[in-house]
């Protein structure tokens, strides 16, 4: 029975030098998904991705690709195709032979190159343009021409390497969703690397996000902005709001916590396992919370407003509590309405999350 | 947790790599083979008794110092002639800059030799000039010796000296004058605080390299030089005499100034280039340097090196196609016919065959030896970079004779072969072409060969189908040149040739040593229409892919 595990990563590192780039990378990935390896620059994510294609060899670990331990393969035998940040097409080959060159290699018979380079070519809707060279390409046609010859592999799983950081955001926004549906029609297995937050959240299955060479959370765009496992997680996707709390009784599902300095209660639900006096951290979103409503009241702090910056959909406002704490709050269509002076924030009791202060 | 990486770990990965193995291996053989062991060889066989031998006699003392003296003579008027040439050209107002450009290409096709021949042609016993002062003035002429040497190697390198220094002028950005002018800077002042400090590292480094090839000079020196004993004449003599390890000791104490300034050279490069960075001149300002007074001169001094050169190229084409000239001046191609198209004298058609066979072996080894030092990780680059470009440094006349000494006995005898002579040649021009083409790897963004691997291409599938094509240019650039400058080569084989593979450098010096001067023009002139049909030649196949002719 063919495993459902297209990709599986077992305790692997990667050092370079004195910088411990990867620590103990523990990961497994099912065919057919899109995942996105998310994180600031530095965090390991293109060091991970490379290592998968072979260009580094790790220094402890093992890497297993459909069912192989490919350790020891170079890159040319991995398999994994990969399109590059900066494209690198090759300069003085037309988009049919860069496109076709894997297949070439490979010694596939004429026919069938052809074949297969014109399908792959009409999927990303570069038709007409096979006699071209590169440098007589756009940015956005070059991106494509990186994907075609990746995608013409037909391998079970292909690598990019944050391949829109060079388009402008119109462009990046329609190749997205087009990578997306191709990605979706084909059942491919995609590795995406970026630190674009928004491209993980619209394009992924799952993502794993980094943090300084470990992986802070695996789970699905959903899970990582409602129910982010640590503080990091929290704060880097989006924007939140912590507030220290005490755990003062913890059931099966349920948290209730004493949270400010003002000893306020609420009860939450949660799937973190607590102890009773466990200290933790609060994140509630600003778009959850509201201002002087006069319905919601579950959890409540008072606060100042500082200032307020409207941004078109939303008004953001800076608030600070009693204890001088800054709080940020997304107010959305409420029209000419203003707030300031003394106001009282709050939120449904299901928008508060609750992260453990030690990472899982 | 450590990182994977250390010696073992290099050769692992390399075993992981067959072709890449393959290369690293042939590579670290040949260059073992042709450059460590030949040195090596030359060291042993100058043994103690030949050095002391050295030491004891003035004779060679005084070889050694009329080398060094000749040399930095020639050096330096080579060097100046070549600064004001290339000044006159980028900096002033003068008519005919293509004209002038033209004229300091043409001496590239020629052996340096053909300068000697030329001055005895000119100047000699037997000269024209001689032979029209004395007639007329009572005047006996005598230039052999060092002045005729220092005349004829300052015409013989200054083209070297010229090129050298063009390439630092054409980098230096006319912004920095112009912002110099703009503070108040003009003439003289501005020359000498702005354009000579940019263009001096250039300036020296010409100077170093015409040293170097006059240390090496063999051909002037034995046809020009007299009683002016030199060393590379010396170390001919020993060898004719079969005085190996005496041969040897002199060798070495050849190198000895080349590698100071091979070493002196390395310094100032490393000290980074004065020049490049800031491109377009700022748009509505002309750099104006010189004046009218200036460009007359400049323009004279020009026209007069001119004068020399073409003269020289005019008597030369003279001697070749008359029966005798200056005592039966009629047109004859017979001479033409003996030594360049005779089957009994296939000199020219010898140079043809050897250079183009070496000049095309040098490059496939350059791109080898660039591609695994530059992209492949293995234990001993640094070692096998040093040696490929170390016979950069070493004079032609000291590879020469490192050859014949290594390869005359066992276990390897290759004495007399061509493949002595191909050898020979691509010692001498492989080490150019290796540096060229690593800089022109480091130039290919590395993720461009990531993609051939990553797509399936093992090393030596990305090198024949990415790398190659991508340093077209710069690959048929470094052939062209080695084939150039192999035709052209006397010091380095002069050793090497035997009846059966005589070249037309040596024919030419050969005939001019002889007195048959006009069989030497001959041959010089076949030896010149050779190397300009083949560039000719390529110039067709490649069109716009290759710059000959760009003047």
């Amino acid at each position: 029975m063919e495993s459902n595990i297209l990709l599986d990563l077992k305790n692997v590192n990667k050092v370079f030098g004195n910088n411990h780039v990867l620590k103990n990378i523990n990961l497994k990935i099912e065919r057919g998904k899109f995942i996105t390896f998310l994180g600031p620059s530095g965090c390991g994510k293109t060091t991970l991705l490379r290592s998968i294609a072979g260009f580094y060899t790790i220094d402890d670990g093992e890497v297993w690709i459909d069912g192989n331990l490919v350790n020891e393969l170079p890159p040319y035998k991995r398999g994994t195709p990969m399109v590059f940040q900066e494209y690198a097409l090759f300069p003085h080959m037309t988009v049919f032979d860069n496109i076709a060159y894997g297949l070439d290699i490979k010694k596939r018979p004429e026919a069938e190159v052809q074949e297969r380079v014109m399908a792959v070519m009409a999927q990303v809707k570069l038709s007409g343009l096979e006699e071209r060279y590169p440098h007589e390409m756009s940015g956005g046609q070059q991106q494509r021409v990186a994907m075609a010859r990746a995608l013409v592999m037909n391998s079970p799983i292909i690598l990019l390497d944050e391949p829109l950081s060079n388009l402008d955001a119109k462009l990046r926004e329609e190749v997205r969703v087009e990578l997306r549906t191709i990605q979706q029609e084909l059942g491919l297995t995609v590795i995406y690397v970026t630190h674009d937050q928004l491209e993980a959240l619209s394009m992924s299955d799952q993502i794993v996000v980094f943090n300084k060479g470990a992986i802070d959370q695996y789970g699905t765009p959903h899970e990582i902005y409602y129910k982010p496992r640590t503080q990091y997680v929290a704060d880097f996707i989006g924007s939140t709001n912590f507030i220290e709390a005490v755990v003062m009784q913890s059931k099966e599902g349920t948290a209730t916590v004493s949270y400010g300095f003002g000893g306020d209660n609420v009860t939450i639900t949660t799937d973190e396992k607590l102890t009773e006096g466990e200290e933790v951290l609060l994140s509630v979103r600003p778009e959850s919370l509201r201002l002087n409503h006069p319905d919601i009241s579950g959890f409540n702090i008072m606060g100042v407003v500082q200032s307020s910056m409207f941004l078109g959909e939303k008004e953001r406002y800076f608030l600070a509590d009693q204890w001088g704490k800054e709080w940020i709050v997304d107010a959305y269509d409420i029209g000419q309405k203003t707030f300031d002076g003394q106001v009282r924030m709050s939120a449904a009791i299901d928008k508060i999350h609750i992260i453990k202060k030690v990472s899982p | 947790m450590k990182e994977k990486k250390g010696i073992g770990e290099s050769i692992n990965r390399l075993f992981k790599d067959p072709s890449s193995l393959v290369l690293v291996l042939t590579s670290f053989a040949l260059i073992i083979l042709f450059v460590i062991y030949p040195l090596v060889i030359v060291v042993f066989t100058s043994g103690f008794d030949n050095w002391a031998t050295f030491f004891s006699k003035p004779r060679y003392g005084k070889a050694l110092l009329n080398t060094v003296v000749s040399s930095s003579l020639s050096a330096f008027t080579a060097t100046l002639f070549g600064f004001i040439y290339a000044y006159a050209i980028h900096y002033s107002n003068i008519r005919g800059k293509k004209f002038f450009r033209f004229i300091a290409f043409i001496p590239l096709l020629a052996p340096s030799v053909m300068s000697g021949l030329a001055f005895l042609l000119l100047f000699g016993r037997g000269g024209m000039i001689s032979q029209w002062l004395n007639t007329n003035f009572n005047f006996e002429l005598d230039l052999y010796g060092l002045p005729g040497l220092w005349i004829v190697q300052t015409i013989s390198y200054f083209p070297l000296a010229y090129m050298t220094i063009t390439g630092v002028l054409r980098a230096i950005s006319p912004n920095l004058e112009i912002a110099a002018q703009n503070l108040g800077a003009r003439g003289f002042k501005l020359f000498r605080t702005i354009t000579l400090k940019l263009a001096l590292p250039g300036v020296i480094n010409a100077f170093l390299l015409v040293a170097i090839n006059c240390f090496a000079d063999f051909g002037n020196p034995k046809l020009i030089g007299g009683n002016y004993s030199l060393l590379a004449v010396e170390i001919y003599g020993e060898i004719i005499n079969n005085e190996a390890g005496l041969a040897s000791v002199m060798g070495i104490i050849l190198v000895i100034p080349a590698l100071i300034v091979f070493w002196v050279q390395n310094k100032i490069l490393s000290k980074g280039s004065y020049s490049t960075i800031t491109g377009k001149p700022v748009s509505g300002l002309k750099r104006i340097t010189t004046s009218k007074r200036t460009d007359a001169l400049l323009f004279s001094f020009n026209s007069l090196i001119s004068l020399f050169i073409i003269s020289m190229f005019a008597i030369t084409i003279l001697f070749a196609f008359t029966k005798n000239f200056g005592r039966d001046n009629t047109f004859t191609l017979d001479h033409i016919m003996k030594v360049v198209f005779s089957s009994s004298s296939p000199a020219v058609l010898n140079s043809l065959v050897l250079s183009l066979i070496s000049a095309l072996l040098a490059v496939a080894l350059a791109l080898v030896l660039a591609y695994i030092v530059v992209r492949k990780p293995f234990p001993g680059k640094k070692l096998l970079d040093f040696s490929a470009v170390l016979p950069i440094a070493l004079p032609g006349t000291f590879v020469g004779l490192a050859l014949i000494v290594a390869f005359s006995k066992g276990p390897i005898v290759l004495q007399g072969s061509a493949a002595l002579i191909v050898i020979a040649m691509l010692l001498k021009q492989m080490p150019v072409g290796y540096r060229g083409l690593t800089a022109s790897f480091k130039q290919v963004d590395k993720s461009i060969e990531e993609a051939a691997t990553n797509l399936g291409a093992s090393s030596r599938k990305t090198l024949t189908t990415i790398v190659f094509p991508m340093l077209q240019k710069t690959v048929v650039a470094n052939f062209v040149y080695a084939f150039m400058k192999n035709m052209n080569t006397l010091s380095t084989i002069i050793f090497l040739i035997t009846p059966k593979w005589v070249v037309a450098a040596v024919s030419i010096f050969n005939y001019a040593e002889t007195g048959t001067y006009y069989w030497a023009a001959a041959v010089a002139v076949g030896l010149m229409g050779a190397t300009l049909g083949t560039l000719g030649v390529i110039k067709l196949i490649f069109r716009s892919k290759v710059k000959i002719f760009d003047f």
